[in-house]
């Protein structure tokens, strides 16, 4: 009964809203009831999006403007699988998402999660220090977008798979995640990977081009071997030193935590760079 | 109240009786301000657990600890307050929800106009607050919402509007037609018996540009790119591309409104061959006459959906036209660069003649 309760009122409002363009605001949140993972779906065509780690006690939390004409809110959540879906959906295909909403996603922090953000065009700020992370995949269109990992991951995370279309992506902390695997699939545009953060195991890294500048800066105590596959593509490789057909870091032999580097690039170019410690 | 139908009807007319909406929009958890007091339930029944769903409206509302609804609450229009337990969802139109520790609220917490302030209560489902323009949206309930959706000044400013867009699509089509006639009549004279002798042809060529003419722009992106050197013209590309497609396809447009006026000097016995300005305003009346009655119709209180009808079937023969004459243009196109290359072939200068071979005399 309580749907259909829920559903009636939902309907009257439906009905009510007018035809016009017409944002809208909605904040969406719920309780954490003992979850114990969670899968994360996020999905943001146009506008700002912010991600963040969210209150103590919450599950999740989403404020949201969006443009009701072309869009509505999503907000699902299925305790028996643990699928968690955010953002907004089109409601009718072929229009273009209009400019001008903005998105406030905030997840909870203990609950281990796989996360999957889909974002389109617009400006995204992602802080996900702070989450417990499983998991991330990142797919960003024609965008701005800033991620952040400021404190270590609780748990290690398998895969990081970031896609950047025709985007600017800048990472920072990505040797906060505990990764496994990062795999950059780049489109047309600039990627600035930092891996600076509690490195706790070696990871692979796979960075797959096709037009654009690609910038991997590394902690000085990381070790690094770079192997490439390019075309076209400049290799900017400070203070590597080539051995066959990889370049090392000095310190590759005493380093503690190694990273291995594999660049695939049609078109651009390619720099590895060195950072100092945070202060 | 379980009837999900008498229940929808209530709130409907409880919506229609409800008053202005207020202006605060947020999800309040665990708020500074200390509890307040629990007021005693007005309303509801002195029984520790209440059965059934409870509607209430134009009023503030408490659910006092201890107390139990088992079924869902609405409340349109006033502030609800609980402290005690909901075994179902909790709904509030334009009015704050206010949950104390340890309320209990089995489903939904749902606010739209209003706030949601949490302090200390467990709720197992969805906490949702919605902004005041749809509760403000309520205030007229459905009849007052359908009022606004389709009253009688909607549609004729509706119509207006779409009368003077078509009217200005004439004018740009006139324009480029005129300055055709003046500029490019022998042109335009091909383009026209083209469509004339050749109308399923140039349809059909008109249709396959328009079905090839993305993939057609994206492998031209690829072969500029991988020239490396071509990257640049991209830039010229892009936009060129669409806009030489656009123009054909207005070019089409105008001729087709040329052979219509053609068509109908002929049916009239008025023909005469040289008043090629008559022959374009008379085709593009008939082109966009079907719109504007359309558009005209479609005004009508109640004539509304023959309106979109003939204004469906206008846009379609417009679509048409424009496949057609689009056709028609790529047509005469490749066959004056054919004739070019033959030319160059055989080594005629073409002094003098013009791609008809006429001359360059021409009647209007």
């Amino acid at each position: 009964m309580r749907r259909r309760v829920v559903a009636a009122a939902a309907l009257l409002c439906a009905a009510a809203a007018p035809a016009h363009a017409q944002w809208r605001t909605v904040t969406s949140a719920r309780q954490l009831q003992g979850e114990r993972q969670a899968n994360v779906q996020v999905d943001y065509g146009a506008g700002g999006l912010t991600v963040r780690p969210a209150a103590a006690g919450l599950l999740y939390r989403m404020q949201l403007r969006y443009d009701e004409e072309r869009t509505r809110p999503l907000s699902s959540w299925d305790a028996r699988t643990g699928v968690l879906r955010l953002g907004v959906q089109a409601t009718h295909r072929n229009q273009n998402t209009r400019r001008g909403g903005n998105a406030v996603v905030e997840l909870a922090r203990g609950v281990p999660m796989d996360l999957k953000l889909a974002f389109g065009a617009g400006d995204a700020s992602l802080d996900l220090g702070g989450l417990s992370l499983r998991s991330l995949q990142l797919s960003t269109g024609a965008s701005a977008t800033e991620l952040r990992v400021s404190t270590p991951n609780p748990v290690l995370a398998g895969t990081v798979a970031l896609e950047s279309g025709a985007a600017r992506l800048h990472a920072s902390g990505l040797g906060n995640l505990g990764a496994e695997r990062i795999t950059l699939e780049g489109g047309v545009g600039s990627s600035t990977l930092e891996f600076d953060g509690a490195w706790r195991r070696n990871a692979a890294v796979n960075v797959e081009m096709g037009m654009g500048a690609v910038t991997l800066r590394f902690p000085r105590d990381v070790g690094v071997r770079v192997t490439k596959d390019t075309f076209l593509t400049r290799f900017h490789s400070a203070d590597l030193v080539k051995r066959g057909d990889a370049w090392y870091s000095r310190n590759w032999s005493a380093a503690r935590t190694r990273v291995t580097v594999d660049v695939s690039a049609a078109l651009g170019s390619v720099s590895v760079e060195w950072m100092d410690p945070r202060a | 109240m379980r009837n999900p139908n008498h229940f929808l009807a209530g709130l409907a007319l409880a919506a229609a009786l409800a008053a202005p909406a207020r202006a605060q929009d947020s999800l309040v958890l665990d708020a500074a301000p200390p509890p307040a007091p629990v007021a005693p339930l007005p309303v509801a029944a002195p029984a520790p657990v209440v059965r059934g769903d409870q509607l209430h409206f134009n009023g503030d509302q408490t659910i006092a600890a201890g107390q139990t609804v088992d079924g869902d609450v609405v409340l349109l229009n006033g502030d609800l307050t609980v402290a005690g337990t909901v075994r179902g969802d909790v709904t509030v139109a334009r009015g704050d929800l206010v949950l104390e520790r340890g309320a209990v609220i089995d489903g939904d917490a749902v606010v739209a106009g209003g706030r949601l302030v949490d302090r200390g209560a467990r709720i197992l489902g969805e906490m949702r607050v919605e902004d005041g323009s749809r509760a403000a949206a309520l205030r007229g309930g459905p009849a007052a919402h359908a009022r606004s959706q389709r009253s009688w000044f909607a549609p004729i400013g509706q119509g207006i509007a779409g009368i003077i867009q078509t009217l200005a699509l004439g004018l740009v089509l006139a324009g480029i037609g005129v300055a055709m006639i003046f500029y490019g009549m022998p042109h335009l004279t091909r383009v026209t018996d083209t469509i004339r002798g050749e109308t399923g042809r140039a349809a059909a060529v008109g249709v396959a540009a328009g079905v090839l003419s993305f993939p057609l722009f994206i492998v031209g992106i690829v072969l500029l790119c991988v020239t490396i050197i071509g990257i640049p013209l991209l830039l010229v590309y892009l936009p060129l591309f669409w806009l030489a497609l656009s123009g054909a396809g207005l070019l089409g447009v105008v001729a087709v409104a040329h052979a219509l006026g053609e068509r109908t000097a002929e049916q009239r016995g008025g023909y005469d061959g040289r008043n090629s300005y008559n022959y374009l305003l008379t085709g593009l009346v008939v082109l966009l006459a079907p719109k504007l009655i359309g558009h005209l119709v479609g005004m009508t209180p109640f004539l509304g959906w023959i309106g979109d009808l003939i204004g469906f079937f206008a846009g379609l023969m417009l679509l048409v036209a424009g496949a057609v004459g689009m056709g028609a243009v790529l047509l005469v196109g490749a066959r004056m660069w054919e004739e070019r290359r033959y030319r160059k072939r055989m080594g005629w200068s073409g002094a003098g003649m013009d791609d008809l071979g006429t001359g360059g005399a021409h009647a209007l």
